[in-house]
């Protein structure tokens, strides 16, 4: 059994993973977000890179709302990573 | 009354908007940011940016202003608020931000101006980049900025 969701990515994390966006597919029908990044980290070098560079923290959005690593996760999802903002 | 979008703004007539719907105000407060040609002007080596990117996340970023708006309405009796962030490639001198608020006194108008702004620099997803001549530059987020959010309590 397994499940999609929609990454999105913003800023300089877009520019560092080289994408705005990609689905990806994860084991059962829930998660948490810090399985996913576990996941992402593992796949991926450049998610790694972003995850350990930087001196400011990643930030999560689940369906448009920020999210820390506990938030669930199922299917259709939509997950952004994105830097501090900065508007004004 | 919040909104993202690319074309320019014009302060008077937001403003003369603002008047016709906000009825017996008795004070109206406008703000404008504009894109400064230095942003560290004391940094002799400092270029000077030649065009400045802000970059947003459609959807999420609405809900964010929205969400900034609600929070004013519900500290203060706000008669009327207007919220515009421009997106897109800007240059010097440009216009990027306009936040007006309509009351019945001053003071709320001067403090839930100040307030929408604070929290519009740190908690609605817009991302700058700078361009000089070489490569372009993502503006990190300030400590200053995100201290201002604890005058209100948060």
């Amino acid at each position: 059994m397994s499940f999609v969701v929609d990454i999105f990515y913003f800023a300089s994390v877009r520019e560092a993973m080289d994408c705005d966006k990609e689905k990806i597919e994860l084991p059962g029908a829930t998660a948490r977000i810090s399985d996913l990044v576990g996941l992402m980290a593992a796949q991926n070098k450049k998610f790694l890179e972003v995850q350990k560079a930087g001196v400011a923290p990643l930030l999560v959005s689940v369906n448009q709302e920020l999210a820390t690593g506990e938030t669930a996760i199922s299917e259709g999802d939509e997950v952004a990573f994105f830097p501090p903002m900065t508007g004004g | 009354m919040i909104e993202v979008r690319k074309h320019d703004f014009d302060v008077g007539f937001e403003y003369e908007s603002i008047r016709k719907i906000a009825g017996d105000a008795g004070a109206i407060v406008t703000f404008s940011g504009l894109v400064r040609e230095f942003y560290y002007p004391r940094i002799e080596s400092m270029k000077s940016i030649k065009t400045l990117l802000l970059e947003h996340y459609p959807g999420m970023t609405e809900k964010a202003l929205e969400k900034i708006e609600s929070d004013a309405r519900k500290r203060w009796d706000l008669l009327d608020v207007r919220i515009i962030h421009r997106v897109g490639l800007l240059k010097p001198q440009d216009q990027i931000v306009f936040v007006g608020t309509a009351t019945a006194h001053r003071a709320t108008a001067f403090e839930s101006a100040v307030f929408i702004m604070d929290f519009l620099k740190s908690n609605a997803p817009f991302w700058k980049k700078e361009n000089d001549d070489g490569e372009g530059k993502w503006v990190q987020s300030r400590d200053r900025d995100i201290k201002a959010l604890r005058r209100w309590s948060v």
